[in-house]
């Protein structure tokens, strides 16, 4: 083990290797940070490119882009209420309010170093938990899988507080329209109107990029104005003083921090979950751990700390059954196992025994290359920050134009395109009649995924339901659902008796 | 006047159009040729896509463009290649297999007719085990029956490869087979069946290798031996030949009407890749079952896999 961390670590400092990482985290950024790509769109455009390549330089290329992705498109979010990758949705929640108030810098320092300590977590938790991949992979089966999507879902409950209507219709209309397309589970069309286009439903990214963030520059446009007008006079001073504050912010919440880092790198671990589930699954868990917990979605830095520390820490995670089982955690290692494979290499116990120096060198590329996205990103931070201080007409057009042009290169299709600037006048009306956006996208991303593991689970059991409540696990996860979704519910109740109470003379 | 005028306008550059010499025909190919792989960079089609875009660049002495176009299980990038014109420079990957069972199991008439296709070569056979979980208590196919309840596969979908495999099984050896559907994909299909949702499944070696050891392998859909796994009999050894011809051919095709000469000259440089030495061994290790068929077998494997897919169709209609 020590020869081969030993190998991995002397490799890393080889100039080639360097660049390599410095060339995937530049790119990983960047496609982070254009709404509508993302990492699984970096690592796609440089796949063919490491082909030839020493497999090792090529690992590190990509560790690279894996890791710097979630800070790249925390900025976006935080900056502009548009998510980068949709996992970073969550960040949306307390990031913009936070710009608004005229604290982006302190915000976006918050994120790189959450990514920072996230990704340095994760690592460590797939190294520790690298001997026992087998029984936790084991473990998770569709009904723990079904619980764990529910958990992600009551986020709708907490996305849409104050508006619980609108909110729920919403997340309603969301797993609707996620509906839509071919279902292999029961070899069926849903909605498709026998268009080419919707057989393979409504493409993610396209949806959930139009309803975010095309709205938010339709009324960025038809609002006018700065973001942050608090911050209008703000001096180079004051946001490099914001930044020191959010490095600050995040160290001195240990509890947070850990706590964000273990959901990620655990739902990490579980084939097929994703990120989106980590991160707002992350969220609704910090919320119900604050003691503050109605100042979330308002500018609470902690759900910042919550959602992207476990957008980075998953990385770690699911690269644990991505090299242990050559089973993907996420769609992102999906594109990785089949960059290990185009080298030549078999993920699976093989590989843990014969290139474990490979493994390594992945691992040591992601806490590097966070630490260049890092320690770029909050060098960069009060310059980024200033966006927040520009007119809103004059930053809508050129983020649109990106938009589109990203679109576009996702799969060559105008459709796309289409889709995204239709989701965005849609998303716009409904921002007017004040449905939380979010909630649609919460809905349109887990939807699918409690519907599948729901279907699958009665099909193991042969249509008894006792299956959702007779595993450990499963009662586990189904108790903290439902103790999450009350637990607001009775404290408010009881807050009111005792108000009563006290009202008594 | 005007319209005297037009016409002669019209037939001279009509003349002119016509008199346009061909001029002599350059060797081909001149220019870079495209590959059209219908799935995403990492999987199966496209690693193999890949691989043979840069063996095809050496032997062609053209530069080759890898262009995925993943969609609709397929048949996105098929369509694509369809359309494209048939000058021998833009040629791809078809999934066959997908507009079969989207039109016979699913009663969907696909946009194009595939049957046009100009086949270059078919080069692998994507062949499956059919397997169970290590503790079930059935050891041969022909426990399958004797079980005497039905058996559970768990499967990506219906209409799936496996999904007709498994029933093509049951309806062979006469077991009531039962579904677990909607696993991504076909790993995801063995942990599946390691973990016990389902008691047994369908896969190819790669899907099945990093979870072996709880899994106990039945047999082989094919009719030749999977290297990698010897002691697996093949269903052709076990007395079911009608079984063997299932599985996912991956098929190397022009679009209609490209010039038969240039067809040659690919299928040749094709050919020759796949005879070599060094391709085979790749192949191996990345666990494609090389099978090489020109155009008159590769028809015919496609016209049986049709048939299997006919007789399962009263199946889809009583659901």
């Amino acid at each position: 083990m020590q020869t081969a961390l030993a190998e991995a670590a002397m490799r890393v400092t080889d100039p080639a290797a360097i660049l390599m990482l410095f060339m995937g985290t530049t790119l990983g950024v960047v496609f982070g940070a254009l709404p509508g790509l993302g990492t699984i769109t970096a690592l796609a455009v440089v796949l063919p490119f490491t082909f030839g390549m020493d497999p090792m330089l090529a690992m590190f290329m990509y560790s690279g882009i894996i890791s710097s992705g979630t800070f790249g498109g925390s900025v976006p979010a935080i900056l502009l209420n548009t998510p980068g990758t949709p996992p970073n949705a969550a960040t949306c929640l307390d990031g913009y309010p936070m710009t608004r108030r005229g604290e982006g810098a302190r915000a976006l320092a918050v994120s790189a170093t959450a990514c920072f300590v996230g990704s340095l977590g994760g690592a460590v938790i797939l190294l520790a938990l690298l001997p026992v991949v087998k029984p936790v992979v084991y473990a998770f089966g569709p009904p723990e899988f079904f619980w764990l999507v529910v958990f992600g879902l009551v986020t709708i409950a907490f996305a849409a507080k104050g508006n619980m209507v609108k909110g729920l219709v919403g997340g309603g209309l969301g797993i609707l329209l996620s509906l839509i397309g071919y279902t292999e589970m029961y070899g069926v069309y849903r909605y498709t109107m026998d268009s080419e286009y919707l057989w393979d439903g409504l493409p993610l990214v396209p949806f959930v990029v139009g309803m975010l963030a095309v709205s938010e520059l339709i009324s960025y446009s038809a609002s006018g104005g700065v973001t942050a007008s608090e911050a209008a006079g703000a001096t180079g001073r004051d946001w490099r003083r914001q930044t020191l504050q959010g490095i600050r912010d995040t160290f001195s919440r240990p509890l947070a921090v850990g706590r964000a880092t273990a959901i990620g790198a655990g739902i990490g671990v579980i084939p097929g979950v994703g990120a989106g589930v980590a991160s707002f699954l992350s969220y609704v868990v910090a919320i119900q751990g604050s003691d503050k917990p109605e100042t979330f979605g308002s500018g609470n830095l902690e759900g910042i700390i919550a959602s992207e520390t476990a957008n980075d820490a998953k990385d770690g995670g699911s690269l644990l059954p991505t090299v242990a089982f050559g089973i993907p955690g996420s769609a992102d290692m999906a594109l990785l196992l089949g960059a290990f494979v185009l080298h030549g290499l078999q993920p699976g116990p093989l590989l843990l025994r014969d290139h474990m120096d490979l493994v390594y060198a992945l691992l040591l590329g992601i806490v590097i290359s966070q630490v260049l996205t890092s320690g770029l990103g909050l060098m960069a931070v009060p310059w980024l920050a200033r966006l927040s201080t520009l007119p809103s007409r004059a930053i809508a057009p050129f983020v649109l134009v990106l938009v589109f042009v990203g679109m576009y290169m996702l799969r060559s299709s105008i459709f796309d395109v289409g889709l995204a600037v239709a989701a965005g006048v849609f998303g716009y009306c409904m921002r007017r009649f004040g449905f939380p956006l979010i909630t649609v996208v919460i809905g349109f991303i887990l939807g699918p995924l409690a519907e599948q593991a729901f279907l699958q689970s009665l099909m193991i059991s042969d249509g008894r339901y006792d299956i959702f409540y007779s595993q450990p696990i499963v009662v586990v996860l189904m108790v903290l659902t439902l103790v999450t979704l009350t637990l607001p519910v009775a404290k408010s109740l009881r807050r009111k008796v005792s108000g009563k109470g006290a009202g008594v003379p | 006047m005007l319209l005297v005028r037009l016409f002669a306008v019209v037939l001279v550059s009509g003349a002119l159009v016509l008199a346009d010499v061909p001029e002599a025909p350059a060797a081909y190919p001149d220019k870079p040729i495209t590959i059209i792989v219908p799935f995403g960079a990492g999987g199966a089609y496209g690693r193999l896509g890949r691989k043979m875009g840069a063996d095809l660049e050496k032997k062609l002495g053209v530069p080759v463009v890898v262009k995925n176009n993943p969609g609709a299980g397929g048949r996105k990038g098929a369509v694509v290649l369809f359309k494209s014109k048939p000058d021998g420079y833009t040629i791809g990957f078809v999934h066959f297999i997908s507009f079969q069972s989207n039109e016979i199991l699913r009663g969907k008439k696909a946009s194009i007719d595939y049957n046009k296709f100009k086949i270059i070569l078919k080069l692998t056979d994507a062949k499956q085990f059919v397997y169970v979980n290590k503790k079930s208590p059935i050891k041969s196919l022909a426990d399958l029956k004797k079980a005497g309840r039905p058996i559970k596969f768990a499967t990506t979908g219906v209409g799936a490869v496996t999904w007709v495999e498994a029933n093509a099984l049951g309806a062979t050896l006469g077991f009531p087979v039962k579904f677990v559907t909607g696993y991504k994909n076909l790993p995801k299909a063995a942990l599946a069946v390691a973990r016990g949702d389902a008691e047994a499944g369908a896969g190819g070696y790669v899907h099945v290798r990093n979870v072996l050891d709880d899994l106990r392998m039945l047999a082989f859909i094919a009719d030749k031996k999977d290297p990698n796994l010897p002691d697996v009999p093949t269903t052709t050894e076990l007395g079911l030949p009608q079984l063997s011809v299932l599985g996912v051919p991956r098929i190397m095709a022009a679009p209609p009407r490209t010039p038969d000469d240039k067809l040659q000259v690919i299928r040749k440089a094709v050919q020759e890749i796949v005879d070599d030495a060094a391709f085979k061994e790749w192949a191996l290790k990345g666990g494609f079952f090389l099978n090489p068929e020109g155009p008159d077998g590769t028809w015919k494997v496609l016209q049986a896999n049709a048939k299997i897919m006919e007789g399962l169709k009263p199946l889809l209609q009583k659901k």
